[in-house]
C-alpha cells in the first residue's frame, strides 16, 4: 500500500487525472462514433508541431532560469523570419528550412538580449520574462503594421501592414506533414513531420549529454557549487537562454506549416502557457527535465486536445468546450507546479 | 567623516528617487506630447479622464494592500472582478433594477469575494516569493471555470430564471450583459455635479481638513510639532489658488470643466475606500500587514501569525475590487460576460506603476496620479495615432505594449535592485549562502 502511495507521489497527482482523463476520452471517441483514424492523424500532426516549442523550455529549466514564460520572443523571431521567407517567396520543404535558417540570427539576438536582463533578476526569471513576452508580442504588433512587406499575397489590400492570417497554400502549406507520409490502417503517419522532431530531440538530448550541457545542468542544480568549480554560471544562463529563443523561432515556423497558416499580431501572446504545461506534465518541474518529459508530455497533452476537440463537439456543438478544458488543465497543471515547487525548496 | 556620508546618502536619494520616478516622468511627457498631437478640445479630453478616473479608481486601489504585505501586485483581482460580475448575473436573473440590483450585486459578490480572496491567499502561501506569477495564472486558470460554468453549466444544470439572459439553445448565458436603463449609472446618477464645483469643494475640504491639523497641532503643542512647517496647509492654500487663477484666466478650461459632470456618490464612495485603507494602516492589523511586509522571519518572530496576516490582505484586496468592478459595470452600462474580468489586474496594475508605486511601496497618491496618467494615455493614444500615421490600430497597439512595458519594466527594476542588494550584502563578507 505504502509502495502505491509513494508510486502516486512520485507520479503526479494531477498527472493521473490527466491520464485517466484522456482514457475517458478514448473510450467516449468510441461511444460517440467519432472517426478513430482521423482523430488519430490530427493527433499525430499537433504532437508534432507542438513538439519543438515544448523542446524550447529545456535549455531554460536546465540552466536554473525556470520555464521560458519569454517564449513569444523567439515565436515573434520566427514569425518575422516566416515573413521574410514568404516575401521572397520561398516555397515547399526548402522553404521551411530556409524560414527556420533565417529565423536564427534573429533569435540570437533577441536571445541574447534578452539574457543580459535574465542575468540581473536573478529569482523573478518567471514573471519578469512573462511581461518581456507580452510586451514583445504588443511591439511587433506595432511592427506588422510598419515594416515594409509587399508582397500583396501578405498584405492587406487595403490600409496598411501585415494580415492577421495568412494561409500558406501558395507556399509550403503541410509541406513537412505531407513528406513520405504513410497511410495505415486509414491513418496518415507524417513521418517527414515525425522525423524533423526526431532529429530535434536527439539534438537536444545530445546536447545535454555534451560538455557544454553538462556545465549548464550543474549551473541550474547549485549556482554557487558550479561558480566554485569554474563554470561561468551566467554565461550558461545566456546559452540556455539563446537556444530556448531559436528553438522557439523554428517551433513556430514547424507549428505554421503544419496548422496550414501563420497567425500574426497578437496571436502568440499565451502561446507559452501550452507549451509549458505540456512539458510539466510529462514530469518536468521548473527546475528539472529531460527528453523524455517532452516527449511525454506533449503527446499526452495534445492528444488530449485533439481528442476533447471532437468529442466536446458531438456532445456540445455551441461553444468551445475543448478550448475551456484546454485553459484549465493547462493553467491547472502550472499552478500545481508552482505550488510544489516551494514544496520542494523547503 | 559624518557630513560625507550625509552628502553621499542625499545622492543616493536622489539617484533613487530618479530611478524610482522615471517612468511617471517619461509618462508626463508622453501624455503632454499626445494631447498635443491628438489635438482634441479640452473638454473632450478632461471630461473623458475625469469619468475613467472614477470608474477605475476602486480596482487601482485594491491593489494596495497586498503590497504592503510584501506580496507584490495582486494580479488576483480578477478573481474579485468576478466575484462582482457572479452577484450581478445573479441579481439580473430575478430581474432587479436601480440600486436595488447594485446593492444585491454587491451582497452577493461580498461572500464570493471572501471566499476567493481566502483560497488565493492559501495558494499564495504555497507559493511564497512566486505570488505574482502564481496570481497571474490563477486568474487564467478561474477564467477557465467561470466559463465552464457560464458557458456550459448555466441552463442545463443550474436553472436560469431570467430566460433573457440565456443564448436561444438554452445553454450558456449570452453576452455582452446588459444592465436596463434604471440600473446603467444608478450610482453616478444620485448626483451629478459639474467639475468645477467638485474641484472647488474638494479643494475647500482638503484646505478646511489642512488647516484642523495645523489648529489641533497648534493648540495641543506637540514637542515634535514645533520645528515642522504647515507644508500641508500652504500646498492646500496653493493648489485651490492655481485653480482658481486658472478657472478665471482661462475661458476654455473653466468651459471644460463646467461641460463635464461628475458623480458625486461614486467620488464619495471612493473616498470611503481610501478613508478605510487609510485607518486600515493605523490600526494594529496594518502595523502587523507591513510588518510581514517588511520581513516575514521577523515578523512571525514577533508573534504574528503571517500566514493568516497574508491571507486577510489578499480577502480585503478581492473585495475591494469586487466593489471597483460592480462601480466599473455599472457606469458603463453593460460587460462582455466572458472576457469583461480579462484586463482588469493587467491595467489596474499598470496604472499603479505609472504613478510612481513599486512592488515593494504603493500607496493612495500614486493610485490617482497613476490613473490619471494612464488613462489620459490610453484616451489619447488612438487618436495621436490617427493623427500622427494615419492608423489609429497603430495607437491602439503602441497603448497596448507601453502597458505590459511599463510592468515588465517595473518587475525587472525591481528584481535587479534586490539582487544588487543581496549582492552588495553579501560581497564583503564573502559568504556563500546555503538554503
Amino acid at each position: 500500500m505504502a509502495s502505491v502511495k509513494n508510486m502516486i507521489k512520485t507520479f503526479g497527482f494531477p498527472r493521473l487525472i490527466i491520464i485517466a482523463f484522456l482514457g475517458l476520452l478514448i473510450v467516449m471517441m468510441f461511444v460517440l462514433h467519432i472517426p478513430v483514424p482521423l482523430t488519430f492523424s490530427q493527433c499525430l500532426v499537433r504532437i508534432g508541431i507542438n513538439m519543438v516549442l515544448a523542446l524550447a523550455m529545456v535549455p531554460g529549466i536546465m540552466a536554473g532560469t525556470g520555464m521560458n514564460f519569454a517564449l513569444p520572443l523567439g515565436i515573434e523571431c520566427g514569425l518575422l523570419a516566416g515573413m521574410i521567407s514568404l516575401q521572397y517567396n520561398m516555397k515547399g520543404v526548402g522553404g521551411i528550412f530556409a524560414a527556420m535558417l533565417i529565423s536564427v540570427p534573429f533569435s540570437v539576438l533577441a536571445g541574447w538580449a534578452y539574457s543580459q536582463l535574465v542575468n540581473r533578476v536573478k529569482g523573478s526569471e518567471m514573471m519578469v520574462s512573462t511581461y518581456i513576452g507580452f510586451s514583445m508580442v504588443a511591439l511587433m504588433c506595432i511592427g506588422w503594421l510598419m515594416l515594409p512587406f509587399s508582397n500583396a499575397s501578405i498584405v492587406w489590400p487595403i490600409g496598411d501592414g501585415l494580415r492577421t492570417t495568412i494561409t500558406l497554400e501558395e507556399w509550403y502549406d503541410r509541406a513537412l506533414n505531407n513528406l513520405f507520409a504513410i497511410n495505415i490502417l486509414g491513418v496518415d503517419i507524417p513521418i517527414g513531420l515525425i522525423l524533423v522532431i526526431g532529429l530535434f530531440c536527439l539534438v537536444i538530448w545530445l546536447f545535454m549529454k555534451s560538455h557544454l550541457g553538462l556545465m549548464m545542468k550543474a549551473a541550474g542544480a547549485n549556482p554557487n557549487f558550479a561558480k566554485a568549480n569554474g563554470v561561468k554560471v551566467d554565461s550558461m544562463r545566456t546559452v540556455a537562454t539563446i537556444l530556448s529563443t531559436v528553438l522557439g523561432g523554428i517551433g513556430i515556423i514547424i507549428y505554421a506549416q503544419g496548422f496550414g497558416f501563420y497567425q500574426l499580431y497578437n496571436a502568440p501572446l499565451m502561446m507559452a502557457f501550452p507549451a509549458i504545461a505540456a512539458v510539466l506534465i510529462g514530469g518536468a518541474t521548473p527546475s528539472r527535465i529531460s527528453i523524455f518529459n517532452v516527449v511525454l508530455g506533449t503527446v499526452m497533452f495534445q492528444s488530449m486536445l485533439a481528442i476533447a476537440t471532437p468529442v466536446a463537439n458531438s456532445l456540445i456543438p455551441e461553444g468551445n468546450l475543448s478550448e475551456v478544458v484546454r485553459t484549465i488543465v493547462s493553467n491547472g497543471i502550472i499552478l500545481y507546479a508552482l505550488s510544489r515547487m516551494q514544496g520542494g525548496k523547503r | 567623516m559624518m557630513s560625507g556620508e550625509k552628502t553621499n546618502r542625499v545622492g543616493v536619494f536622489l539617484k533613487r528617487q530618479l530611478v524610482n520616478n522615471a517612468v511617471t516622468i517619461l509618462f508626463f511627457f508622453i501624455c503632454i506630447a499626445g494631447i498635443i498631437l491628438a489635438n482634441q478640445p479640452m473638454s473632450y479630453i478632461i471630461g473623458e479622464i475625469s469619468s475613467r478616473l472614477f470608474r477605475n479608481l476602486i480596482l487601482i486601489l485594491a491593489l494596495l494592500v497586498p503590497v504592503w504585505a510584501g506580496m507584490g501586485m495582486n494580479f488576483s483581482i480578477v478573481l474579485g472582478a468576478m466575484a462582482a460580475q457572479i452577484g450581478i448575473i445573479v441579481s439580473t436573473n430575478f430581474s432587479m433594477s436601480g440600486i436595488a440590483c447594485l446593492a444585491v450585486s454587491f451582497l452577493v459578490s461580498i461572500p464570493l469575494s471572501l471566499v476567493f480572496g481566502n483560497l488565493t491567499g492559501r495558494l499564495f502561501n504555497q507559493t511564497k516569493g512566486q505570488e505574482m506569477i502564481t496570481g497571474m495564472i490563477l486568474g487564467f486558470f478561474a477564467k477557465g471555470i467561470y466559463d465552464l460554468v457560464f458557458m456550459f453549466l448555466c441552463g442545463p444544470v443550474i436553472p436560469v430564471k431570467n430566460q433573457a439572459l440565456l443564448l436561444t439553445n438554452g445553454i450558456g448565458l449570452t453576452t455582452p450583459i446588459n444592465l436596463d436603463g434604471a440600473t446603467k449609472s444608478a450610482l453616478n446618477k444620485i448626483w451629478m455635479v459639474s467639475l468645477d464645483k467638485a474641484v472647488y469643494a474638494v479643494l475647500i475640504l482638503f484646505l478646511l481638513f489642512q488647516a484642523a491639523l495645523f489648529l489641533r497641532r497648534f493648540l495641543l503643542k506637540k514637542e515634535e510639532a514645533k520645528g515642522k512647517k504647515p507644508w500641508g496647509l500652504l500646498i492646500a492654500l496653493l493648489a485651490l489658488a492655481v485653480f482658481h487663477v486658472a478657472c478665471v484666466s482661462s475661458e476654455t478650461f473653466l468651459f471644460a470643466l463646467r461641460f463635464t459632470d461628475v458623480p458625486v456618490a461614486t467620488g464619495i464612495l471612493i473616498a470611503v475606500v481610501c478613508v478605510y485603507i487609510t485607518f486600515l494602516s493605523k490600526t494594529k492589523l496594518g502595523s502587523d500587514i507591513n510588518a510581514v511586509g517588511q520581513s516575514m522571519p521577523i515578523a512571525v518572530s514577533m508573534g504574528i501569525p503571517a500566514d493568516k496576516i497574508r491571507i486577510v490582505a489578499i480577502m480585503i484586496s478581492t473585495l475591494l475590487a469586487a466593489l471597483g468592478q460592480l462601480v466599473f459595470i455599472q457606469d458603463i452600462g453593460n460587460f462582455t460576460t466572458y472576457t469583461a474580468h480579462e484586463n482588469v489586474g493587467t491595467f489596474s496594475i499598470a496604472a499603479l506603476l505609472v504613478g510612481g508605486a513599486s512592488i515593494k511601496k504603493a500607496n493612495i497618491g500614486h493610485a490617482i496620479l497613476g490613473a490619471l496618467l494612464f488613462h489620459t494615455m490610453f484616451i489619447i493614444s488612438p487618436l495621436a495615432g490617427k493623427n500622427l500615421f494615419n492608423n489609429a490600430q497603430l495607437g491602439e497597439y503602441f497603448r497596448v505594449f507601453v502597458c505590459y512595458a511599463v510592468i515588465a519594466v517595473a518587475l525587472a527594476l525591481h528584481a535587479w535592485k534586490s539582487v544588487m542588494a543581496k549582492k552588495i550584502s553579501e560581497d564583503p563578507a564573502e559568504e556563500e549562502k546555503h538554503e
